[in-house]
Parts: C-alpha cells; sequence; structure tokens
C-alpha cells in the first residue's frame, strides 16, 4: 500500500480525492515517520465536525488572495 | 532520489497539509461577531509570538553544541544570527495592538497563555533539545510561508469598525514576511539536508499547523 492509499485509509486524505501525479508523488515521498505523525494528528484536529466535515488534512493549495491565518512569528 | 530544491519539498507537504490552517482562517476572519473575538485572536497570538525569539535562541544554543560534528548546524546559524533581530520586538506590536483597543499591557502579560499555545511552542522545544534543531525551521516556514494579504486585513479592519492601527502586527507582517519567507527558502536550499531531516521538518510542521490550527480556532470557539 502507498502513502496515498494508507492516508486514504486513515481518512486523512478523503476517499476518491483526485490528486495531480506531482502531489500524488509529495505524498509517496513522504517517511513512514511523517505518515505515522499525519494519521496520528487526524485524531487530535481541531474543530470537531466542522474541520472533519468540511476539510480533510490534504487539501488543495489556497487560491490566490485566499485568507491567511494570521499568526505569525 | 528527490529532484526538488530542499525548500520546494517542504513548501509542497505545507501546501498539501495546511487545510485544517485554512478552515479556522476562513471561520476566524468571516465570523459575524470578529469585532468582539479580535482581542481574544491577538491575545493568543502574543501567546505564540512571545516564544519566537526565545525557540530560535534555544535552536542557536543546540546549533553551537553541535557545530563541530553537524553540516547542517553552521549555516542554521548563519540563518539564525540574522532571524532573531529582525523578530524581536514583534510581541510588542501585538501588546500595542490591543492597548489601541484599550487592554492594559500589564493585565494581559499578567494572563496565563492557553495551554494550546504552550503546547506548540513545548513541541519546538523538544525536537531542538532533544532531536535536532532543524525541526524549528519547519515551525518557522508554517508560521511565516503565507505573508498576510495587508489589503485584506485593511479592509477587515474597515468592515469591522475596529482602527487599522489595531492590526499592525498583521499589517507590518504582510510587508515583512515575503522577505522572509525568501531568507529560509534560500536558507533551505543551501543546507546539506538529508532525510532524516526532512522527515523531522515535514512532522515539525504538520505539528505546527494542527496546534495552529488550535490556537487560533480556540478563539472562535
Amino acid at each position: 500500500m502507498n502513502n496515498v492509499q494508507k492516508l486514504m485509509s486513515a481518512g486523512v486524505i478523503l476517499a476518491g480525492t483526485v490528486l495531480s501525479q506531482a502531489d500524488q508523488d509529495t505524498i509517496n515521498g513522504l517517511s513512514d515517520s511523517e505518515v505515522s505523525a499525519l494519521i496520528s494528528l487526524k485524531g487530535k484536529l481541531w474543530g470537531g465536525d466542522f474541520l472533519q466535515r468540511n476539510c480533510n488534512v490534504a487539501s488543495p493549495a489556497p487560491a490566490p488572495g485566499t485568507r491567511v491565518i494570521g499568526i505569525i512569528f | 532520489m528527490n529532484d526538488l530544491s530542499h525548500s520546494r519539498r517542504l513548501r509542497g507537504k505545507i501546501r498539501l497539509f495546511r487545510g485544517p490552517m485554512d478552515a479556522v482562517a476562513e471561520q476566524l476572519w468571516s465570523h459575524p461577531r470578529l469585532r468582539e473575538i479580535y482581542p481574544e485572536f491577538l491575545f493568543r497570538n502574543h501567546s505564540v509570538i512571545r516564544s519566537s525569539v526565545p525557540l530560535m535562541k534555544a535552536a542557536v544554543e543546540a546549533c553551537e553544541k553541535i557545530l563541530d560534528a553537524d553540516p547542517v548546524a553552521e549555516g542554521m546559524l548563519a540563518y539564525f544570527r540574522k532571524h532573531i533581530p529582525e523578530e524581536t520586538g514583534h510581541d510588542e506590536w501585538v501588546l500595542g495592538d490591543l492597548e489601541v483597543l484599550g487592554f492594559k499591557r500589564e493585565e494581559i502579560l499578567k494572563r496565563v497563555p492557553p495551554p494550546s499555545a504552550a503546547e506548540l511552542a513545548g513541541a519546538q522545544y523538544y525536537w531542538i533539545r532533544h532531536v535536532h534543531p532543524v525541526a524549528l525551521l519547519g515551525f518557522i516556514a508554517v508560521l511565516e510561508g503565507t505573508p498576510p494579504d495587508v489589503k485584506f486585513f485593511e479592509e477587515t479592519a474597515d468592515r469591522i469598525g475596529l482602527p487599522r492601527r489595531a492590526f499592525s502586527n498583521l499589517l507590518l507582517h504582510g510587508k515583512l514576511d515575503p522577505q522572509h519567507r525568501d531568507d529560509l527558502d534560500h536558507t533551505l536550499d543551501a543546507l546539506p539536508l538529508t532525510e532524516a531531516h526532512h522527515t523531522l521538518m515535514g512532522i515539525s510542521a504538520f505539528q505546527t499547523i494542527n496546534l495552529l490550527s488550535r490556537v487560533a480556532g480556540e478563539a472562535v470557539q
């Protein structure tokens, strides 16, 4: 099972999500530790139903002008 | 073998998995009671930013300890030594924004920060001190990677009837962070990073996305 399949199976990426080849390559290039971290973090995602219903962990890049979370280093 | 630059690899991971953060941002900035929520957001903002320079100083200490043995340490030291003065005092900007809104800084500084902010900074101290300071670059890549849209925040201030002076932290970072983002990318691309470094930066970035979403999301709870 590759990383895309593992993350879909874990619900980190919504089943049926269409990913570009480049995005698949990025995800399949993640290490086992990174994949485990993502699966672990999914269980701790903030927001309860809102975030789990409306956005999975993986999502497309924000469009230009998309609001940016304003917590700046 | 990965053909992407170090910075493109890290940015690619952040882009793919930043959904929770963007969702919280959408919820926050479009909230019908944003005018009431904004001071709480600023308090949480301060809770995170007050740790930024201390975290970089912790990373400098860690790099100095491994300087002779670790080829990544020298480049990281140069980056942190440049960036620390650039970021010094930014927590004061947020306190200034709160003072514009009528809050006393002594009261803000007496208030206990949220545990989520402590977790966010605490995770980085763990990685820096017990694993490798390169983790902090994943953290910084998330926080400085998407500079605030200056026009959007000016319009937001106007829309909710708050003075633009109370958004100075966001507006100033909107102007500074494009360069900071580029500086980090140049640093990353010049470092002799291994796959282990990329794994740690990736995990640090994913954790930062999660915890930052909580710090900000709790303001709209």
